[in-house]
């Protein structure tokens, strides 16, 4: 029991907005002391005999530990002052002595009513004293029903944890986090000890802040994927996830052939993964707000394979994946022979800068050996082009995510010689560079000590100084050509991957699409309600309406994509780019790199 | 009252350990008696000046030589063949006098290691000449020559000419000249001229020194003898070329030898070094 407010500092007392309009009744809820705030769950009517049998009251029903106070409305037609209501209620009533009261000697109730008065009220069983004492309070009015429909709330306070915003902000989704944590905790303990109380007990509530049953569209919800989904389980999911667990899958070499294809890494994210998902559904008993992760997530699968579904039926009816494919095709032998005329320049005299001729023509005609061999495949591929295309759109079937992974990989496919002649000119040109300065050390008298880490002053012999200096001005000479062959190349592959990075980029915004979260949005704005506002309803005493709305789609999106790793954690910011373009370095931007251990 | 005029009747001393009414930094009259002024000068004879100056010339006459070879191997006076005859017999007649000089002893070692030298030398230098002479094919003559000229300049600067200076550095100055001279082998026709120039500018300036260096420690004579000798091979083949560059060439030899030691000579009355107390310690081994 407590002992009513003690000391100084604010005092927050929380009562449901439904309440205003009930008549007098003992108030149900929960305090806590030490960080002053007391949370009114519910409001029970005094019982009509006065003599009772304390066995009677004793036997099945929790004792009334969680009566906290007394609730007087003043259009009631017993009224009178505060304190004599206070007296008047507490002296009168056989509940007062019951035998969790009893048992403690001096506690303190908290005695509301609706002109605004709080008294904190000692009362004694035995003498019936009432001293009612004044404290600084705050009364915070509530949205109980609000708070019971609202599935997102504790995710939103929850990931509002991991944001790292200014000090203002901080504070602020402190003591909203605060607020929200308080009100939700009492509402549970509420919801578990009605669903403990007795029935007498039960039938006596003025007022309960608990959920009888389940929101219907919760319900509804979940009967009608409870047949897709145990049909997508138990055909499709359950056999995918067990092939994708196989230890032959584990091999790092057959693992960097599937991670390598976004097609088949898509299909091992989607449906590889879901296994576990279920698992870590199934055993933990999820808060009953809560709409389970599988409805969430088959969800938003039906919407990818319906969207793959549509794209394949536009594409198969309207016929025009023949042209496509057709003007694909000669597309790529046109950017082929693009190409060798782009080589042909740079082996020229390319903008007028003075390139090395026989390095040029060496390089160019290497690079032009591989166009010739590019050429070649296209044109054995070219007879089954458009039949590829027509069955790879088949892959819809298994979502729109699917398809774009297909078209991802396709394009690398088409492109794979850019990538290859990219990768030649960069490791050329690391090399180059490195040689460089490694020989201008030695022009210059000097070593780099790897030890210490810095240049030191060495003495060379004649003929290494001879070949060194040789070996340098061969490759200063020739540095022009190969940064320009270099740069042409990192140029068309950054317009490759750039495409390429756009795709991907919409796959993983489809792979988090929130449909579910955006229906019930739609549909029962009460259960999707996260954001707080805080108005003032009266000044004497302070009286403040929580009020709880319901968030926003953006915020909604926000919710759903929190997990995707941001760029700065991948290493991938425009600095690091631009340096790996200088130095040489190749670019993966789709391989996440592994964390490096520091041998200390 | 009376301790006072006691206390400065007493001389200062320059110590601190003893309380003398004053600041830590109070200085009497005896300031600066310490000081000493031109402690370490040397009176300079103006002919010993000039017979030393001639050591800077050497290496110049080296330049020019080189530079006059190129342009005679530019307008096929002189055949890659003779250079190349002539330059190998020249050093090694050089390699026998150095050995004769030094009177060493332990002979297989050094002539090991000079033969590998020699033979990493040539092979590289043969290989790589095709290179080479390409390699600047694009770039205009005046670029080339304008990091010619830096080039021998720093060759010039940064060459030990016996001194202890900290800007000395042997192997800034001898890559120097190589680059130099890789740059001058790119102009030439033919993958021969290249290579006969670039081992031609090897020996003269990264064998040469050697030797020069141990002649003027063992016959310190024979050192304006070389001058005379070197300076009329230079003058006439630089005439061969251009009449101008002759006379630019005589001017710079005249400037060097006469010039440049009177004028130090001159100055010497201004010399004001300060050395005190308050020099850096040097230790004495």
């Amino acid at each position: 029991m407590w002992k009513g407010p003690r000391g100084s500092g604010l005092f927050r007392i929380y009562f449901p907005i439904e309440c205003l309009n009930r008549p007098s009744a003992f108030t149900i809820g929960y305090v806590d002391e030490s960080n002053k705030w007391a949370v009114v769950t519910g409001l029970l009517r005094p019982s009509e005999s006065s003599a009772r049998d304390p066995e009677g009251q004793d036997r099945g029903s929790t004792p009334l530990s969680s009566l906290i106070g007394i609730w007087i409305n003043r259009d009631d037609d017993r009224g009178g002052g505060g304190e004599e209501d206070a007296l008047h209620w507490t002296g009168d009533h056989s509940l007062y002595s019951s035998s969790s009261l009893s048992s403690s000697s001096d506690t303190d109730l908290l005695c509301l009513s609706k002109t605004g008065e709080v008294l904190a009220v000692n009362g004694h069983p035995d003498h019936y004293l009432c001293k009612g004492r004044a404290f600084e309070f705050v009364i915070i009015l509530y949205d109980s029903a609000l708070f019971l429909a609202s599935c997102t709330l504790m995710q939103l306070m929850n990931n509002s944890d991991d944001d790292d915003g200014d000090d203002a902000g901080d504070r602020r989704n402190n003591r909203q986090q605060d607020n929200v944590q308080i009100i939700s905790g009492s509402l549970a303990k509420h919801q578990t000890y009605v669903d403990s109380c007795g029935s007498e007990i039960q039938k006596r509530f003025a007022f309960s802040a608990h959920r009888r049953r389940k929101p219907f569209l919760l319900h509804v919800a979940d009967c009608m994927f409870a047949f897709p989904e145990y049909l997508l389980m138990n055909l499709i999911l359950i056999p995918s996830s067990w092939l994708s667990n196989l230890r032959f899958f584990q091999i790092p070499a057959i693992k960097m052939m599937i991670d390598i294809p976004s097609t088949l890494n898509q299909m091992k994210i989607r449906y590889g993964s879901y296994q576990t998902e279920c698992l870590t559904a199934q055993t933990g008993r999820h808060c009953p707000k809560q709409p389970s992760t599988r409805n969430v997530n088959v969800c938003c699968l039906f919407g990818d394979v319906c969207l793959g579904l549509l794209t394949l039926g536009f594409l198969w009816t309207s016929g025009c994946i023949d042209s496509y494919a057709d003007r694909f095709i000669v597309w790529a032998e046109a950017v082929a022979v693009e190409f060798e005329s782009l080589l042909h320049w740079l082996m020229g005299v390319p903008a007028g800068l003075k390139v090395n001729e026989p390095l040029a023509y060496f390089l160019g005609h290497f690079f032009l050996y591989h166009i010739f061999l590019w050429k070649a495949y296209l044109r054995t591929l070219r007879p089954f082009w458009s039949d590829i295309c027509y069955y790879s759109c088949l892959s819809g079937c298994l979502g729109l995510t699917v398809q774009l992974s297909l078209l991802q990989d396709l394009i690398s496919m088409m492109t794979i010689h850019i990538y290859c002649f990219y990768v030649y000119a960069a490791r050329l040109y690391h090399l180059q560079i490195v040689a460089l300065s490694s020989l201008w050390r030695l022009f210059c008298g000097k070593k780099l000590n790897v030890l210490r880490k810095r240049i030191d002053s060495a003495s060379y012999d004649i003929d290494q100084l001879f070949a060194g200096t040789l070996f340098f001005t061969i490759l200063l000479f020739t540095f022009p050509t190969t940064t320009l062959f270099y740069l042409v190349f990192a140029v068309l592959r950054l317009l490759v991957l750039s495409i390429q990075g756009m795709l991907s980029t919409s796959v993983s915004f489809m792979n988090k699409m929130p449909v579910y979260w955006f229906f019930l949005r739609l549909v029962r704005p009460s259960s999707t309600a996260g954001r707080l506002n805080a108005s003032v309803v009266q000044h004497e005493p302070l009286c403040i309406y929580l009020q709880l709305k319901p968030i926003s789609f953006r915020e909604l999106f926000r919710m759903s994509t929190r997990n995707a790793p941001s760029a700065e954690v991948l290493g991938n910011t425009w600095t690091s780019l631009g340096k790996k373009l200088i130095l040489g370095e190749l670019i993966y931007p789709w391989i996440e790199p592994s964390p490096k251990s520091h041998p200390s | 009252m009376a301790m006072s005029c006691d206390r400065s009747r007493k001389k200062w001393q320059k110590v601190l350990y003893k309380d003398q009414g004053v600041s830590d930094n109070y200085v009497d009259e005896s300031f600066l008696e310490e000081m000493k002024k031109n402690l370490h000068i040397r009176t300079y004879e103006f002919w010993a000046v000039v017979r030393e100056s001639n050591v800077v010339m050497h290496q110049i006459y080296s330049v020019w030589i080189f530079v006059a070879v190129y342009f005679h191997m530019r307008n096929f006076v002189l055949t890659p063949q003779f250079l190349f005859e002539m330059s190998s017999a020249v050093t090694i007649v050089g390699y026998i006098v150095n050995f004769v000089i030094l009177h060493e002893n332990a002979l297989t070692k050094s002539r090991w290691k000079d033969g590998k030298t020699m033979g990493i030398f040539l092979i590289l230098g043969f290989s790589l000449s095709p290179i080479l002479m390409t390699l600047t094919k694009t770039i205009s003559t005046d670029t080339i020559y304008a990091m010619t000229f830096f080039m021998l300049l720093a060759n010039l600067l940064f060459h030990d000419y016996g001194t202890d200076a900290a800007i000395v550095s042997q192997a800034f100055s001898l890559n120097a000249a190589i680059f130099a001279s890789i740059c001058l082998a790119s102009r030439l026709p033919t993958t021969w001229h290249a290579f006969s120039l670039v081992t031609f500018a090897f020996e003269l300036f990264a064998l040469w020194p050697i030797l020069r260096r141990n002649l003027k420690i063992h016959f310190p004579r024979l050192q304006i003898i070389l001058s005379f000798l070197l300076g009329s091979v230079v003058t006439v083949s630089v005439a061969t070329v251009s009449s101008v560059a002759v006379v630019v060439f005589l001017l710079l030899h005249l400037f060097i030898t006469i010039l440049c030691p009177a004028w130090l000579i001159r100055l010497q009355p201004y010399k004001n070094n300060i050395h005190g107390p308050w020099d850096e310690a040097v230790i004495k081994q």
